[in-house]
């Protein structure tokens, strides 16, 4: 990335609340233009970190930059940047028109111009019918709407979202999601949006940083992340927990690797491997639930992994998430493309894709190559 | 259901009845001659005459009145306005020491009044205020400002930090933060407050009583001189008493609206 492309910096950050240290040394830039996520679970320090670049919070040590100028002593209104909270933080006393207006009254533009620009934003928002109510009389995806109406109505520097979507459900979420990208995209501003929810991460599907413990420990686009997951943490956190991660061993024969545990051995393809593998260690590995398959859904390639006993079936929508139990007691996680709904208790013979399984070392760290991506 | 809704509105009516019955004959009483007042049975349906207040005007009680608004009015009007700023500051700046200035005013409400009595007596006269609308008023803010402060800050604590955040953003000055966005917000707790501290200084005699001179005397003190020199006058003290609430009974009905809401705030979740 290049300097002058970054509409905001944070240099050596360190950040105190209390006595707990947020950020020890944080260093991150965001794209002019561009819708950047950042991904974390709670506590990992995301809203402090907008809060910081707004400048509610003091930073102990460091700059904070925006658009080439250190704001480190400037108060939050005069830092140009506008948000979207995660309270909202609508003002209930007044309409919805006043709300979104808010940012406007306050630089004396002209009434027919402050009129004009609301209209315009409520439009692209879809909310001209709520105007004249009060905040409270919205539905949830109203409120999101209006509360994002008033934060890209002023032209500023940088737009940051604070989980913006977290309370609503699914279905207005995804579509909130999606024009919010198509927004991005014709408004061209530097937006980052912030949220603990990977799959809301992916589906926005810009640069991503995974920010857990108060650092940065991954950046990728979207899909990037998901299947070259930087250490087996990330992998856990960005698959929600759905990802099948088994512990095990390596046993050599014939300068072939095959990965062991309690109930299966499986080769692994030499063209994956980085290094050679020191035996005697303990190893992660990683089959994501949509690389395995009961034996009636296999595609070519699918090689045989181990069988299992149906216990619990989820239909998603148009696919199934089916749970297995195996002879270990372990479970597997598996997810055809259909619905499909084995009878509980039913023995299948499960299936795998070879070349999408990703290896961890001890230390949770890849030890496959993930060039095939780059 | 409607015989259970009917049998709530039934009690609800006598429960009201029995508190308002006094009132009642008290405006009663207030529109009597003396040998109408003593009569047995008591008549309910009689001609109401003027006289009593007719005296009260003579005896200047009318007067009472207006000290009473003007002190209560003034002292609750100063006590909500810096209850309210101190509440503002303690509720959202971190400094050191702040809980304990947070005890420390509550402190001051822990011995009843009548233990300043002679420190107060001595101090007004020393300043040479004794007597004055503004002892009474210096008087009445300590009194009521602890408990302003303590309860706007429970208001204010219930308004999310993020609303003066994005004001902050949206370019609001602080005071016109206050006066837009965060005085209409909490609005009803702020009547309530009022409505606490209004009662406690309307309705104050034993300070005022010590502090007030014969022209600056409130009606509470009035009411306790005016019984009358030969035998209890109820006619007059009734008629005192029904202007007397004429005030807040005006100003109930004026604030209702956010009275049930002020007062429920913070029990009804």
């Amino acid at each position: 990335m290049k300097e002058g492309s970054l509409a905001v910096k944070l240099e050596n950050l360190k950040v105190v609340l209390g006595n707990k240290v947020v950020f020890k040394n944080l260093n991150l830039g965001f794209e002019r233009g561009k819708l950047t996520v950042v991904l974390g679970p709670p506590g990992a320090g995301k809203t402090t970190m907008l809060k910081t670049i707004a400048g509610f919070i003091e930073p102990s040590e460091g700059k904070v930059i925006i658009e080439g100028k250190v704001v480190n002593d400037l108060p939050p209104s005069q830092r140009n940047v506008s948000m979207v909270f995660q309270t909202l933080a609508l003002y209930p006393n007044m309409s919805v028109f006043e709300n979104i207006a808010a940012p406007l009254t306050a630089q004396g533009l002209s009434k027919e111009e402050i009129e004009d620009k609301v209209y315009g934003i409520a439009k692209l928002l879809g909310i001209t019918h709520t105007l004249d109510r009060k905040p409270e009389t919205l539905s949830g995806g109203e409120y999101q709407r209006v509360a994002i109406a008033r934060c890209l109505i002023k032209e500023a520097h940088v737009y940051l979202m604070d989980e913006p979507f977290i309370n609503l459900d699914l279905k207005i979420r995804s579509n909130l999601r999606d024009e919010l990208k198509k927004l991005a995209e014709t408004l061209s501003k530097t937006l980052i949006f912030v949220t603990p929810d990977p799959i809301e991460a992916l589906a926005l599907g810009e640069t991503i940083h995974v920010l857990i413990g108060g650092e940065v420990v991954q950046t990728g686009k979207g899909i990037e992340l998901y299947k070259m997951p930087i250490s087996l943490d990330v992998a856990d956190y960005v698959g929600g927990g759905l990802f099948n991660i088994f512990k095990g061993e390596i046993i050599r024969k014939d300068s072939e690797y095959f990965f062991k545990n309690e109930d299966f051995i499986i080769k692994i393809p030499k063209e994956l491997l980085l290094n050679d593998l020191p035996l005697n260690s303990e190893y992660f590995l990683l089959i994501m639930p949509e690389n395995i398959k009961p034996r009636s859904f296999i595609e070519e390639n699918y090689q045989h992994l181990t069988k299992g006993k149906a216990y619990s079936i989820e239909v998603l929508g148009g696919d199934t998430l089916i749970y297995y139990e195996l002879e270990s007691g372990n479970i597997l996680k598996s997810l055809v493309n259909t619905i499909y709904r084995p009878s509980v208790g039913l023995e299948e013979e499960l299936y795998f894709e070879p070349s999408e399984v990703i290896l961890f070392n001890k230390d949770k760290v890849p030890v496959v190559k993930w060039n095939k991506y780059t | 259901m409607n015989v259970n809704k009917l049998l709530w509105t039934i009690i609800a009516f006598i429960i009201v009845n029995i508190y308002i019955f006094p009132v009642y004959w008290i405006y009663l009483t207030a529109f009597k001659d003396r040998a109408t007042l003593f009569e047995l049975p008591p008549k309910v349906i009689f001609t109401p005459v003027w006289d009593n207040f007719d005296e009260l005007v003579r005896y200047g009680a009318i007067q009472a009145v207006l000290n009473s608004v003007i002190v209560t009015g003034v002292s609750i009007a100063i006590s909500l306005f810096l209850g309210f700023l101190a509440a503002y500051a303690l509720s959202r700046y971190r400094f050191p020491g702040k809980n304990l200035i947070l005890f420390y005013i509550i402190s001051t409400r822990m011995m009843p009044p009548i233990v300043f009595i002679i420190p107060i007596y001595m101090m007004f006269s020393y300043l040479g205020i004794k007597g004055s609308y503004l002892s009474m008023i210096l008087f009445y803010i300590g009194l009521t400002l602890p408990f302003s402060v303590w309860m706007t800050k429970t208001f204010v604590d219930d308004v999310s930090i993020e609303i003066d955040q994005a004001a902050q953003l949206d370019g609001f000055t602080t005071f016109k933060f206050f006066r837009k966005i965060l005085i209409p917000m909490i609005a009803p707790g702020l009547v309530a407050v009022l409505v606490f501290s209004l009662l406690s200084v309307w309705n104050e005699f034993l300070m005022a009583n010590i502090l007030s001179s014969p022209q600056t005397r409130p009606a509470s003190v009035v009411l306790a001189n005016i019984r009358g020199e030969r035998g209890f006058n109820w006619g007059r003290v009734a008629a005192l008493e029904l202007i007397y609430t004429i005030p807040v009974v005006i100003l109930i009905f004026l604030i209702q609206k956010y009275l049930v809401r002020g007062l429920t705030l913070g029990v009804v979740r």
